[in-house]
């Protein structure tokens, strides 16, 4: 009720955190935002601890929600003679004020230790212009002298604190319903009395709503490293710190309105929003006399001669034109002089760099050597990576030689100055395993517990994963609050079917049965291919950003205006409702809110087992309160920040010092600074970044290079490769693509067969083919069809026929949809460039049904029947965003082809590199060593005589493999080395290995154990491992073969001890040491174990006797075998694969002593299984053979795990990637 | 039902053992497995009375029977000298009958070794145990090494029943070697320069050689420290300042075992032979004795009395050694002290206090308080059983990490008590409380309470409430509302 006449009082809220301070805030900016519009606040600001990670999608979403968006932060500081660091709210009223909290920040992350931000007062001092001070939480300086009962200490530090921001300083009074709170509160209020200052009401907001406080408490656990039972009184003490409306704060201080007001001119005076930062590049030094448009073009014209010689076409020149002038109007010849000479850096360097993605549509980057295909001979549409319209740099993504990034990393830092350069941050947010993990660790489960648990986790979402083990019927979370209505149900409804015992055991049968499917379901959809999961992670953090993680839209009742007074928005979900309701936070300020009367509590009541939750399975009991509270909390992380880290590989350089921009901080790695602003951030402030990337494969490349060059003699550019080369091709349409750059996957294996690429475009669709988009647009299977002839090449329309010729009327790639848009719908490139955004980025369903019906009505009036037009319109939508552009693929499809000459003609030396390039691809070393060997690479194992830290390459005694032709046009190919591995290979050496070898094989090759002991440096373990691994092997070259790494191990036991002390009893003669000697499964467990490949046989060597006598088939014999037949075979799973473009089907690879055999697994046959097939290492698979050209797969339908003893656990296997 | 000790679970029943609950889970883990967990604290002192009657009842069978320390359970006993008795069968019967009246699967075996012993329980299995293979079968959970066979018998079995360092368990499988057998097939000097000590210890149990065996009672050690002087001396006051560290260490050891000294024998050498002894005699030596009224387990009473004793003997050659002894002892006993006489702050005089008080009252008779890191005030202190080592109290505070606390009421309840209280406009303004009608004067509040929203939430509002003056002085009460009901949590007065 409203008294007429009487002016309602808004309030603001000055002191909010957000789950940018980190582990200490609940909720999204965009969460907060959504709360002060519901509540009717005109202004919002965001103060989080040492932090402006949070401000870009802060203001982004103040901006939409048409409030006023504070830019502040809770800056540590450490005062003078302070006991401890406090707290200063800091809120920005000018650009420079903003500037200024952003240096401190800095200061303060780059100055003190890791973790421990702080700035002292001094500093704050020299940057206290265009800044308004809050004195901060009850860890202020002021509150806490408060209380510690020094009022003349707090009287003086207030007086300092106005000299330093001139007068710009109020005093910041809370009440969260706490009596210790209100006894620093009349002090903070005599303070102000006395020196004349102004004070104001803050509510130190740590969550949007009451619930947000369950996700606190459980942060605040996690930054403790406690469990909740052991947080007592570090957990606070009510759940009063969210985010209260103007009603709440008036009641709870109508004795002192004068606080209240405040609120409202300090929220005037910070007129300062974020999109008054106007950032530039740094200027490129240029030659005096020439300008940056001027100097571009001579370079242009430079690199145009070296890469089309003296005659260049009118194409090529008119192309050049075209982008120098779209260049110089945009004022981006700055940037693109920075990315030439970061990749002039890098080539002088000798590191291998290529950029990716649509630059290469880009004649200009071509002439620059930025990229290495010519957009001009392959007809790419520039305006896929330029458009005037777009108004910002386009995205130069460079990949180079992922083991030597870093030096050109460290060349921009020092090129630019860490003032002005840094890279751009990630920030890890929880997922579902990790949010499993710690909340299973607060809650008190044990890690064992915590493991199984993660086992059912989503990979990508915490959302996803509480709902799961909600499970279908299961309380989503509800659980805390309503238990014992559930069960009431359940014992109510066996009682009612006559024997209980008979209901009961039936529903526990049922409830088992359904627990089992449930887990077969959680363990499957983990299970999804990476590129899909990957685009589920992108939709969800896109929808996050959007919707501020709340998903619904505020009620009108909710927005309510003055209806501040109204009823408080309802918890977005019923568990947010239930737990606010008894969590304390709850007050309803429908009511009086400082009423003596707590709202009553639902009864407790206890709940029926979720029946098709998987937790019972894993003998979890729901009935314990832990056990449902964990959902909650699952739900609660989602997408919750957790730490910081470094992007993949984007770097932001500015004219004005970058700590002005956005504060700077150290990263984990040493070197590094890091801003904290994700990629996404970016683009709304007007940052350019530029991807700085590393890619495994290029190392390879150039690892196999150097060593053809040092092996053979025969120096290779692969600038000058011809691309023609029929035996690759061969090769490739055999899908003998193991260890080849982007065709070695499973899918792609499985279409290089039936795409039998020819010539180089032919490898540029097979790229992009197998992405989501294609898949998801239903667009592989018919252009297979077409390309074998199955099916006729057809066209939506005929003015789309140049368009979609070449992909045989299918369009794969993005460039593909915007010359559809430009020819068909008469878009302008610049237009048919914000469709291909719009669709990909999908944020807006109105938007994009009005581009839709742009497109088909322009499609109208240009002829094409509005049918087609939608036709048309899905197909292109399909795949806009997750497809690759032609320019990428083309890019890609020149290292796919590189990688593929060098693999067949230099295998050996290919291999070596691919093993020294570990971790990367998409198999395991053992997997790629079997395949060297299978093509006549002779590997040779570990030997510490011989062996360095890499792989390295010896002389071969035998001759080469038979498919290295004499007639080939690759140089020196019939001497082909041997493949030596090296200590790399041998798992648990300890991270200084490396070092101390190197430094060890200075002073010579070793000659004895006893000599490896004393100067390698290794520790016992490491040294026990070199034997087991047969390292030592040569040392003990006396005893029979099956003998020596244990006779090894002997002797390094004895000498790791040292010498016998003097009056020990002298030993006898030399005995031959009393160990046995190893059975062949031994060994092969042993390599195994030790190393993860064995040269001494495949484990499914040690089983082929019992199997081949009962049927089973070698891979070899596959080969041979018709389609239809019924089959066993039997192999380690070294692949587990369900795309989520499968609808379910599972995809395992084999590997035998012979090669690889693909299996097909149903959904239905999966889900009876799915324990075994997703752990068992060994498997024994029974089913029907289906010959496909040369593409076999297996459609299994009986599974048995296999135990060989030979090491199969050790065999890493490449699952769920 | 499981016992937990410092936050582990120790002992779970068979029942809780089939829900998946295991010894050395932590509570809430164990509570997910299983809701209805019963858990109680580990009870030393039970389990002690409980190995103690078992010890006893193990007795009766054989003389020589140790709890084996450190494994609760499990116990070695004799097995020699029962040939006229039935022989080792007839033993082993009647230890497997004694040990089932506290498990039904007691198992018992008979070895020359421990280690043989030990693994042979193994072999025995429980009720299913097998009779057969080198020892004579002796029924179900029992087993018998054959004399002289505990080398033999233990050859095959895997190393895992051999206690050894972990890291010469780890690389004996490595070098093929995964019998008992085979290790013990190794030459010492092998295992010596590969392992040292500990792999030699390990060797010899390998052989059946394990110095462990079960005693009779112990027989009471000579209780007698002696120190010889650097230099002979010709005064009491070195001595005493020998005698006093001796004292003190014998009496330590004494009370450890619960007894006291009934007297203590100081004897001094003396360096130069008295005249009728040969003069080529060498040193002599001097006892005294001081017997106290009764048993002492108190250095400072005993050693003031030695200290008299001391003082008064007239020494009549240089003294080159001191032996202090305490010859008789007798069962520690309670004594009366005095609260002002620093003298009585005697450590093991309260241990061996407390000790008979739980003894006589139970274990819970003895308690000592304890702060808590909890928010809600009752918790905030509780009454643990002494002896039990939980971690003190971290009094870090979320608002400003200091030590601090404050005490919410002077007097607080222990359970708050229910109370009726009659609202104001917005506070209460009457108590009923204990029959007395309490006119408010002033509420403060409300103070907000919330929290334990994972096992078993709280929520309270708190008001701090002033009598109105009456008669007599005005009381403040701490007064809180939870879910329907109002409670007193205590008052100042």
């Amino acid at each position: 009720m409203v008294r007429a006449g009487v002016v309602r009082l808004k309030y603001v809220e000055l002191h909010c955190h957000s789950a940018f301070s980190l582990l200490d805030g609940a909720s999204s900016p965009e969460a907060l935002v959504e709360r002060a519009q519901a509540l009717g606040h005109p202004a919002l600001a965001l103060t989080d601890h040492d932090d402006l990670g949070g401000i870009v999608r802060f203001a982004g979403a103040a901006e939409l929600a048409g409030i006023g968006g504070i830019i502040g932060a809770e800056l540590t500081v450490r005062a003078p003679d302070g006991p401890a660091p406090n707290h200063l709210v800091l809120l920005a009223e000018t650009a420079e004020g903003y500037g200024n909290i952003a240096t401190l920040i800095t200061r303060g992350r780059m100055d003190s230790p890791r973790g421990q931000p702080g700035v002292s007062l001094d500093t704050v001092a020299r940057h206290a212009r265009g800044l308004y001070a809050l004195t901060g939480c009850p860890r202020g300086w002021v509150p806490s002298l408060v209380a510690a009962g020094d009022l003349d200490g707090a009287c003086e530090a207030t007086a300092a604190l106005r000299d330093i921001f001139e007068g710009r300083v109020a005093i910041e009074c809370w009440d969260h319903h706490l009596p210790e709170e209100r006894e620093v509160v009349r002090g903070l209020l005599r303070i102000a009395r006395a020196l004349d200052m102004p004070w104001a009401v803050t509510n130190d907001v740590h969550y949007a709503t009451p619930p947000g406080r369950i996700v606190h408490d459980v942060l605040s656990a996690i930054r403790h490293e406690r469990t909740l039972d052991e947080m007592g009184t570090r957990l606070r003490p009510n759940g009063e710190w969210y985010l209260k409306s103007a009603a709440q704060m008036r009641r709870r201080w109508q004795h002192a309105p004068e606080g209240i007001r405040a609120t409202l001119e300090i929220a005037e005076r910070c007129a300062f929003r974020l999109g008054d930062l106007r950032p530039t590049l740094p200027g490129f030094p240029l030659p005096s006399g020439v300008t940056a448009d001027e100097y571009l073009a001579r370079l242009v014209e430079q690199g145009a001669h070296e890469r089309w010689g003296n005659a260049p076409t009118e194409a090529h020149a008119r192309q050049l034109a075209h982008e120098l002038g779209l260049i110089a109007k945009l004022g981006l010849a700055g940037f693109f002089l920075i990315v030439w000479d970061i990749v002039r850096f890098a080539r002088r360097e000798g590191v291998l760099c290529q950029g990716r993605g649509s630059a290469a549509n880009s004649a200009v980057c071509y002439c620059l050597g930025i990229t290495a295909i010519d957009p001009v001979k392959m007809g790419l549409l520039f305006e896929r990576f330029l458009t005037e319209e777009r108004k910002e740099a386009p995205d130069i993504d460079l990949d180079f030689a992922h083991r030597d990034r870093e030096k050109v990393l460290q060349y921009v830092y020092e090129r630019y100055g860490r003032e002005h350069a840094a890279m751009v941050c990630e920030q890890i947010s929880y997922r579902g395993r990790s949010a499993v993990r710690d909340a299973a660790r607060v809650l008190g489960f044990s890690v064992e517990q915590a493991n199984a648990l993660s086992l059912l986790a989503d990979r990508f979402s915490a959302r996803a994963t509480a709902e799961r083990l909600g499970g279908e019927g299961g309380d989503r979370g509800e659980g805390i609050g309503e238990r014992d209505e559930g069960r009431g149900t359940r014992d109510e409804d066996a009682a009612a079917g006559g024997s209980a015992a008979d209901a009961g055991a039936e529903c526990a049968l049922a409830e088992r049965a359904l627990a089992e499917r449930a887990l077969a379901d959680a363990l499957s959809s983990r299970m999804i291919h990476g590129t899909e999961a990957m685009t589920r992670t992108i939709e969800e953090k896109d929808a996050a950003r959007r919707d501020g993680g709340i998903p619904r839209k505020a009620t009108a009742r909710e927005k309510g205006g003055p209806g501040a007074d109204g009823p408080m928005p309802t918890p977005a979900s019923p568990v947010a409702a239930a737990l606010g309701s008894h969590l304390g936070g709850g007050t309803n300020p429908s009511e009086p809110d400082d009423r003596a009367v707590p709202h009553t509590p639902r009864p407790a009541t206890q709940p029926s087992a979720p029946r098709s939750s998987p937790l019972p399975a894993l003998g979890l009991d729901p009935a314990d309160p832990r056990v449902r509270a964990l959902t909650s909390i699952v739900q609660g992380l989602h997408d919750i920040p957790r730490h910081r880290s470094i992007h993949v590989g984007g770097f932001v350089l500015t004219a004005q010092p970058l700590s002005t921009i956005v504060p700077i901080e150290p990263a984990s790695m040493a070197d590094r600074t890091v801003i904290q602003w994700e990629k996404d951030d970016l683009d709304p402030i007007g940052l350019v970044k530029i991807d700085l990337l590393g890619l495994g494969m290029l190392t390879v490349l150039q690892d196999c290079l150097k060593y053809v060059r040092q092996t053979r003699g025969v120096t290779i550019d692969l600038a000058q490769l011809e691309m023609t080369d029929q035996a690759v091709y061969d090769d490739l349409c055999r899908a003998d693509t193991i260890g080849l750059f982007q065709v070695e996957s499973r899918a792609q294996m499985n279409t290089l067969p039936r795409l039998k690429p020819r010539c180089f475009y032919d490898l540029v669709v097979e790229v992009a083919l197998i992405r989501p988009g294609p898949i998801q647009g239903e667009m592989v299977h018919p252009y297979l069809r077409r390309r074998a002839g199955e099916e006729e090449v057809t066209y939506p329309h005929p003015t789309l026929e140049p368009i979609l010729r070449r992909t045989l009327g299918v369009p794969l790639f993005q460039e593909q949809g915007m010359q559809v848009a430009i020819t068909a719908a008469g878009f302008t490139p610049g237009e048919a460039d914000a469709l291909r955004r719009a669709m990909g980025h999908k944020r807006s369903h109105e938007r994009m049904a009005a581009i839709c019906e742009r497109l088909i009505e322009g499609m109208r009036r240009n002829g094409i029947p509005e049918e087609t037009g939608r036709r048309i319109y899905n197909q292109i939508n399909a795949f806009a965003d997750y497809g690759f552009p032609e320019s990428h693929a083309a890019s890609f499809a020149l290292i796919v082809y590189a990688s593929a000459w060098l693999r067949h003609y230099y295998t050996p030396e290919f291999t070596a590199a691919i093993l020294n390039a570990q971790p990367m691809g998409f198999y395991a070393p053992g997997t790629l060593i079997e395949d060297a060997r299978r093509h006549g690479v002779e590997v040779r194992p570990v030997d510490l005589t011989k062996s360095e830290w890499d792989c390295t390459l010896e002389e071969r005694r035998s001759s080469p493999r038979p498919n290295q032709n004499a007639s080939s046009n690759a140089p020196g190919v019939q001497r082909a080395p041997a493949v030596r591995l090296g200590v790399r290979m041998i798992r648990g050496l300890g991270t200084r290995a490396k070092e101390n070898l190197e430094r060890a094989l200075t002073g010579g090759p070793f000659t004895s154990i006893g000599d490896v002991v004393r100067r390698i440096g290794f520790d016992r373990r490491a040294l026990r491992s070199l034997a087991e691994a047969g390292a030592l092997d040569a040392f003990a070259a006396g005893e029979p073969d099956l003998r020596r790494r244990r006779a090894a191990l002997w002797e390094v036991l004895e000498e790791v001890r040292g010498e016998a002390g003097p009056l020990a009893p002298a030993r006898a003669a030399v005995r031959p040491p009393p160990v046995p000697a190893m059975a062949p499964a031994e060994l092969t467990e042993a390599d195994y174990r030790m190393t993860g490949v064995s040269l001494n046989g495949h484990p499914m060597r040690h089983l082929r006797p019992m199997l081949a006598p009962n049927g089973v088939l070698s891979a070899r014999e596959v080969a041979r075998t018709p389609d239809g037949a019924r089959i066993a075979v039997a192999g380690l799973v070294i692949c587990r694969q369900r795309p989520g473009t499968a609808k379910g089907f599972v995809f395992l690879t084999l590997e035998d002593e012979t090669g690889l055999v693909n299996i097909v697994v149903t959904p239905k046959r999966f889900e009876r299984q799915a324990l075994l097939l997703t752990t068992s290492p060994l498997l024994l698979v029974r089913g029907v053979l289906e010959v496909e050209g040369r593409v076999r797969n297996l459609k299994g339908e009986q599974f048995r795990e296999l135990m060989a003893g030979a090491g199969e656990e050790w065999a890493p296997g490449h699952d769920f990637h | 039902m499981a016992l937990m000790s410092a936050r582990r679970l120790r002992a779970v029943t068979a029942a809780a053992g089939r829900l998946g609950v295991r010894a050395g889970m932590g509570e809430a883990e164990a509570r997910a497995r299983c809701a209805a967990l019963q858990v109680m604290e580990w009870d030393e002192m039970a389990v002690a009375r409980e190995i103690t009657r078992a010890t006893a009842a193990f007795l009766e069978a054989s003389p020589q029977v140790t709890p084996v320390a450190g494994a609760p359970g499990c116990w070695w006993i004799g097995a020699h000298g029962f040939d006229g008795l039935g022989g080792e069968r007839a033993l082993a019967l009647a230890l497997r009958r004694i040990a089932r009246r506290w498990h039904p699967r007691a198992r018992v075996a008979i070895a020359d070794s421990c280690v043989a012993a030990r693994a042979a329980t193994w072999a025995s299995g429980g009720e299913r145990g097998a009779d057969t293979g080198a020892g004579a079968g002796a029924g179900a959970g029992m087993f018998i090494v054959p004399p002289g066979g505990c080398a033999a018998y233990l050859a095959p079995a895997p190393l895992a029943l051999l206690p050894m360092d972990e890291e010469m368990r780890e690389t004996l499988p490595a070098l093929g070697l995964r019998t008992i057998g085979a290790l013990a097939a190794l030459e010492p000097l092998e295992v010596e320069r590969r392992w040292g000590n500990v792999g030699l210890d390990a060797w010899r149990l390998s052989r059946g050689d394990d110095r462990r065996r079960p005693v009779l009672d112990r027989p009471e050690a000579r209780r007698a420290v002696e120190v010889e002087l650097p230099t002979a001396v010709t005064t009491m006051e070195p001595v005493l300042f020998l005698v006093r560290p001796a004292l003190e260490r014998l009496l330590a050891e004494l009370v450890r075992e619960g007894r006291a000294a009934a007297s203590v024998a100081i004897t001094l050498t003396l360096d130069a032979p008295v005249s009728a002894l040969p003069a080529n005699a060498r040193a002599h030596t001097v006892t005294r004795e001081v017997r106290p009224a009764r048993p002492l387990g108190r250095l400072a009473p005993l050693f003031e009395r030695c200290r008299i004793m001391l003082e008064g003997w007239a020494l009549t050659a240089p003294v080159c050694g001191v032996t202090v002894a305490i010859p008789a002892t007798a069962p520690l006993s309670g004594e009366q002290g005095s609260l002002l006489d620093t003298a009585w702050r005697d450590p093991a005089a309260l241990d061996a206090t407390l000790e008979r008080l739980r003894a006589e009252l139970g274990p819970a008779a003895v308690v000592r308080p304890r702060a808590r890191d909890e928010h809600r005030p009752e918790r905030q202190g509780t009454w643990e059983e002494r002896g039990n080592g939980t971690n003190e109290t971290n009094w870090t505070n979320w608002t400003n990490g200091t030590n601090e606390t404050k005490a919410v009421a002077l007097r607080l309840l222990e359970t708050p008590e229910p109370v009726e209280v009659e609202m104001g406009s917005r506070s209460p303004s009457v108590l009923h409380w204990r029959g007395q009608r309490i006119a408010l004067d002033r509420a403060t509040g409300p103070e907000r309470l919330t929290g334990d929203w994972w096992k078993g939430r709280y929520q309270r509002d708190y008001w701090r409430c002033e009598e109105a003056p009456g008669g007599g002085e005005a009381g403040h009460f701490l007064v809180f509302r939870e879910e329907e009901g109002w409670y007193v949590q205590g008052w100042y007065d």
